[in-house]
């Protein structure tokens, strides 16, 4: 006797419900979970590695160590690590020209910088700049267009800067790596590293600045990080990355970054209830097949050997079809944006790949082997009793396995234990309590007996019936709507930030230095050339000297844990702090606390930013002492105001009422948008008023622009990602009923129901199902944008009242009519037809 | 395989009983009752639905363990085997024929007959299943599905199926319960001749007393309790084991 192989059989059975498309779900959700997964991973990492490239301009590197101390060529263990280091070394010194004294910012390079990004050169103070190769040679400086205009300097003559003459070679227009402030900091100067020495200015004392521009590959860069890490005094180096950079390219980035792994495992969360449901019902069609299996004589081995096969086989299908539909899609989406995106689209690791695969394994495999265990315990005696249905798995073992593949797989994809923890967490507790809530109002819609109208009656009563079951179904709908709801909110919420900083007019120039008895003026002949200068504000460079009488010293010396940021705010204390005087609330500015100047106070007093506020322990009704121009001022603070840094608008982390400094002249700073056509204008004007700066943005603004179309693009793609795994969700749990509705409705024919009845029952049932999914949805995706938006993605939330109402209504109406069409054919069966089902 | 001599029973019942636990109480499906069947002999199990007739038929099948007492079916103790055991057991030795069909659906009527056949590692399983379809009129049906065949075709195939490895015992669950008279007759003619031919035991669960009246023996089930009539007289209660 030979035993035919059981290869054979289940590659048999498996084709038969092929060809009549019993597969066509299961595989679809498998395709899917791994094709989002790989389209999305190939497609961000893609994308981010171009836009971390692209700012990495900005950082003139892709990583850069800083200290106030020379860096030790030890520490860069050129020998260890595959890395490109440049040096610079930064300070501020006077530049002498025919007399003529101006500061500078000299920022010391060699022959390597820029590692990332182009120097930009113009050939005339205001021209159009351009970008160069050219080296700058020991004994050139390169200066900018301002330090030409006011020391009078021509291109070739010899300035002097410490005890070295330098010969100004080129007009600096731009540097990548250039400090974006906008107040009084000094034009910048390029001076050859090896130059440093002999001006003899930097001297114990000194305030210098020694930076290491690194660049690399990422698991070179990270290699040498950890590395390094251990060795370095956080007091006294600084590591800056792209990503870690708190410019609007880089809170942009981060931002679109997390908005791609949210919504990437959303997609993935939803394929993967898309295969349970799918897998579950798979297996129950096989019930009898396995029992008759069995009463001919199936080996218990033999039915665990097909059906295993089978799994296998629809896994290894679905990965392999995912995979390629998730490289036609990415494929397709950068042919057809191949005008916004990058040009030279770095290649991309294994990782899409294992991460695909690995998705595919852990979810496919998981959520379709799962079923398969209770699958062979049917027992052939199901032959004789249809109502045995074999040993279910026990209900901890289920929940606490499927609960830790779900944790798996957003930790795999994020590669974050907390996220993955706090998602998971998250997500279950909405499910339960979802659970809970759909049981009760269920139960709740059955006490409805006024319900006149057979239909509805029939609808309630068929929801009530297997509540259950619609429970589980009601979690499900409203979770992926709740899903499809935070990508679309999220992604409208994002897009509406990104574009109002970067909307037409957004300011590209700024203005400084402004002296007050010009400042009409100039705005005037800004009005004539058709060009709107924004709010003028005055700058009171001075110190903030006291809080309430104590001095600040002693509220600064115990700090010793503090971010970047924070480093960055004591430092605007410890030195000149700008401040301005104005009695409009700056736009992107919002107060938090107290209230802003009324146009009646004759106080004096002050409003501040809630970061400094929370830093330096300052309330509301305490008093601040500013020593502007060696004389001391007081101020009330009244208000505690939100600022929005990531604005190309002037921000200030105090602002004081005018009684304050009660209009003593100072210079003023404002921000205007000037069209391309109008730089020639501005030249003209800028010449009249020799003492003011110009400080161009529009690089800057541009590099915001461009990254935030490609995240953009990104983001639409992902939610299309999302709105489909949803749209799975809602298909399998549909096709899951149908098995029982088959009954049900013959049942219903027996007993003398019109099809025009069972029909409008059924989309009653889902129109119901469909609004309270709907209105559960918004409530809970309500929460959970509060949540994100506040905490994970640091934007300002707000309600979306217009969702309470759309929402119930249109998933109702949708669920109704993919209800019907999925039903539809068990509704307009004829009699024999019924049977034939039901049986 | 097991050989079941002529003079030795094929199935052997002694002080069988079935009970089952319905909350907290014990209900008796089967009281303990002791007979046997010999080889080609022709038994009709007959009774009320409920009455426990088709739960004696998964006992004797080996689909169902007997909560008290013994069976041998061609000579193995399937009361004390695994269920893979008396899976083996059912392979080598039992037929099947459903109310229902349950033929898989997924499967050509040729590929349905085939089945067992493959379950079993026969060789030209396909050559007899052509020819088993043929001695039921199906030759021109064996690539129709079974939502393509009419309900007595499908009931043919389902014959043809359960002759397919040449089974000792054909256990029949009301064969002609789905079936209109003409059909009903058609199947029912079919299954004896085809016993006949093969030399099959044959175990017929029925409710119909014409069905019942064409087998030699008869067991009444009424309550639990099993009787045999004898030679078509009044059932006597059947514990002769």
């Amino acid at each position: 006797m030979t035993t035919t192989p059981w290869f054979k059989m289940a590659f048999r059975f498996l084709l038969r419900e092929a060809k009549k498309g019993e597969l066509n779900l299961i595989l679809a959700s498998i395709l899917l979970a791994v094709a989002s997964v790989f389209s999305l991973t190939l497609f961000s990492e893609k994308v981010r590695l171009a836009l971390v490239e692209q700012s990495s301009q900005f950082l003139a590197a892709d990583r850069v160590l800083s200290s106030s101390r020379p860096i030790p060529d030890s520490l860069k263990a050129e020998t260890q690590f595959k890395l490109t280091h440049s040096e610079q070394i930064r300070f501020s010194s006077m530049i002498y020209f025919d007399g003529e004294l101006k500061l500078a910012s000299i920022k010391a390079i060699d022959d390597l910088y820029p590692l990332k990004g182009d120097v930009l050169l113009a050939d005339t103070v205001f021209s159009e700049p351009f970008s160069t190769r050219d080296k700058l040679k020991p004994g050139e400086v390169w200066l900018e267009a301002k330090l030409f205009q006011q020391l009078n300097l021509s291109l070739g003559d010899i300035v002097e800067i410490g005890d070295s003459e330098f010969i100004a070679s080129r007009i600096l227009a731009a540097s990548p790596d250039k400090t974006l402030s906008v107040f009084g900091q000094s034009p910048e100067v390029l001076m050859h590293v090896t130059d440093v020495p002999s001006t003899n200015i930097i001297q114990p004392g000194s305030r210098v600045n020694y930076r290491d521009y690194i660049a690399g590959t990422s698991d070179e860069l990270n290699r040498y990080y950890d590395w390094l890490k251990p060795q370095l005094n956080v007091d006294q180096f600084s590591w800056y990355t792209v990503e870690e950079d708190n410019s609007p390219v880089g809170a942009s980035l981060a931002r679109a970054q997390r908005y791609f792994l949210l919504a990437s495992l959303l997609s993935v969360v939803l394929a993967a209830t898309a295969i349970g449901v799918a897998a579950k019902r798979y297996a129950q069609r096989h019930y009898d097949l396995v029992a008759i299996l069995k009463t001919f004589g199936a080996q218990s081995q033999q039915i665990k050997k097909i059906f295993i096969t089978q799994a296998s086989l629809i896994l290894v299908v679905g990965i392999l079809a995912g995979l390629l539909v998730g490289l036609i899609a990415q494929a397709g989406v950068f042919y057809f944006l191949a005008d916004v995106l990058p040009n030279n689209l770095p290649e991309t690791s294994a990782k899409p790949w294992i991460l695909a695969i690995a998705t595919g394994l852990l979810c496919g495999g998981f959520f379709l082997m799962l079923p398969l265990f209770r699958l062979f315990t049917i027992p052939p005696l199901r032959i004789l009793r249809q109502q045995l249905s074999g040993q279910k798995l026990k209900m901890f073992v289920q929940v606490s396995s499927t609960a830790l593949v779900i944790w798996g797989l957003m930790w795999l994809y994020s590669q974050d234990f907390k996220l993955a923890c706090i998602l998971f967490v998250s997500s279950a507790g909405t499910a339960a309590v979802l659970y809970v809530i759909a049981l009760a109002g269920l139960k709740l819609l059955r006490r409805l007996s006024f319900v006149k109208g057979g239909a509805l009656k029939l609808a309630i009563a068929r929801l009530h019936q297997r509540s259950q079951a619609n429970s589980f179904a009601l979690v499900a709908f409203t979770l992926a709507i709740q899903l499809m709801l935070i990508a679309l909110l999220l992604k409208g919420d994002l897009f509406e930030q990104w574009l109002a900083q970067l909307k037409p007019g957004t300011p590209n120039y700024f203005v400084a230095n402004l002296a007050h008895h010009q400042k009409d003026d100039f705005a005037e002949q800004f009005k004539t050339k058709g060009v709107e200068l924004g709010d003028l504000y005055p700058i009171y460079r001075s110190r903030l000297v006291s809080v309430n009488n104590e001095t600040l010293q002693d509220k600064l010396l115990d700090d010793s844990q503090q971010t970047k940021e924070e480093e960055e705010q004591r430092s605007a204390i410890g030195r000149e702090l700008n401040l301005t005087s104005t009695l409009i609330l700056p736009k992107e500015n919002t107060i938090v606390e107290g209230q802003w100047f009324s146009e009646d106070n004759d106080l004096p007093l002050a409003s501040i930013e809630e970061k400094l506020a929370k830093r330096m322990n300052i309330k509301l009704g305490d008093t601040l002492a500013f020593d502007f121009s060696g004389q001391v001022y007081l101020a009330r603070v009244s208000s505690i105001r939100k600022v929005n840094w990531q604005t190309f608008n002037a921000n200030f982390f105090i602002i004081v009422s005018p009684q304050v400094f009660s209009n003593i002249p100072t210079s003023y700073i404002a921000s205007f948008h000037l069209p391309i056509d109008k730089q020639a204008e501005l030249n003209q004007v800028m010449q009249q008023y020799p003492s003011a700066r110009i400080i161009d943005v529009r690089a800057m603004l541009e590099q915001v622009r461009t990254i935030s179309q490609q995240a953009a693009l990104a983001v639409e793609f992902i939610f299309y990602l999302v709105i489909l795994a949803a749209s799975l969700v809602l298909a399998t749990q549909i096709q899951a009923s149908l098995a029982e509705r088959a009954k049900e409705f013959h049942v219903l024919t027996c007993l003398g129901a019109k099809s025009k009845v069972i029909k409008r029952s059924t989309i009653f049932e889902f129109a119901l199902l469909g609004a309270l999914a709907g209105l559960f949805a918004t409530a809970s995706s309500e929460l959970a944008l509060w949540a994100l938006q506040t905490h994970v993605l640091q934007m300002t939330w707000s309600w979306h009242l217009a969702y309470w109402l759309y929402t119930p209504i249109i998933s109702a109406v949708l669920l109704a009519i993919l209800g019907y069409l999925s039903c539809r054919g068990l509704v307009n069966q004829n009699y024999h037809q019924r049977v034939a089902t039901a049986s | 395989m097991t050989f079941v001599p002529a003079n030795l029973p094929v199935i052997e019942v002694k002080q069988v009983a079935k009970t089952v636990k319905l909350n907290d109480e014990e209900l008796n499906i089967l009281r303990p009752a002791s007979f046997a069947i010999y080889p080609k002999e022709t038994l009709a199990i007959l009774g009320a639905s409920g009455s426990g007739k088709s739960t004696l038929l998964s006992l004797l099948a080996g689909l169902d363990l007997p909560s008290e007492g013994e069976i041998y079916l061609a000579s193995n103790p399937i009361h004390k085997m695994s269920e893979d055991q008396r899976a083996q057991v059912r392979a080598q030795h039992i037929g099947f024929i459903f109310q229902s069909f349950m033929l898989v659906q997924s499967l050509t009527a040729l590929e349905n007959v085939t089945l067992p056949m493959e379950l079993a590692g026969i060789d030209n399983a396909t050559e007899q299943a052509k020819a088993l379809l043929d001695s039921v009129g199906l030759n021109n049906r064996l690539s129709h599905f079974p939502n393509q065949l009419s309900g007595g075709e499908q009931q043919r195939v389902a014959i043809a199926r359960a002759f397919a490895c040449k089974p000792d015992i054909l256990f029949a669950d009301e064969p002609t319960g789905n079936l209109d008279l003409e059909n009903g007759k058609k199947v029912q003619n079919l299954l004896f001749d085809l016993n006949k031919e093969f030399g099959t035991t044959l175990v017929l669960v029925t409710h119909d007393l014409k069905l019942a009246d064409l087998c030699a023996r008869k067991l009444h089930i009424h309550g639990g309790v099993i009787a045999e009539a004898i030679n078509g007289d009044k059932p006597s209660k059947s514990n002769r084991g």
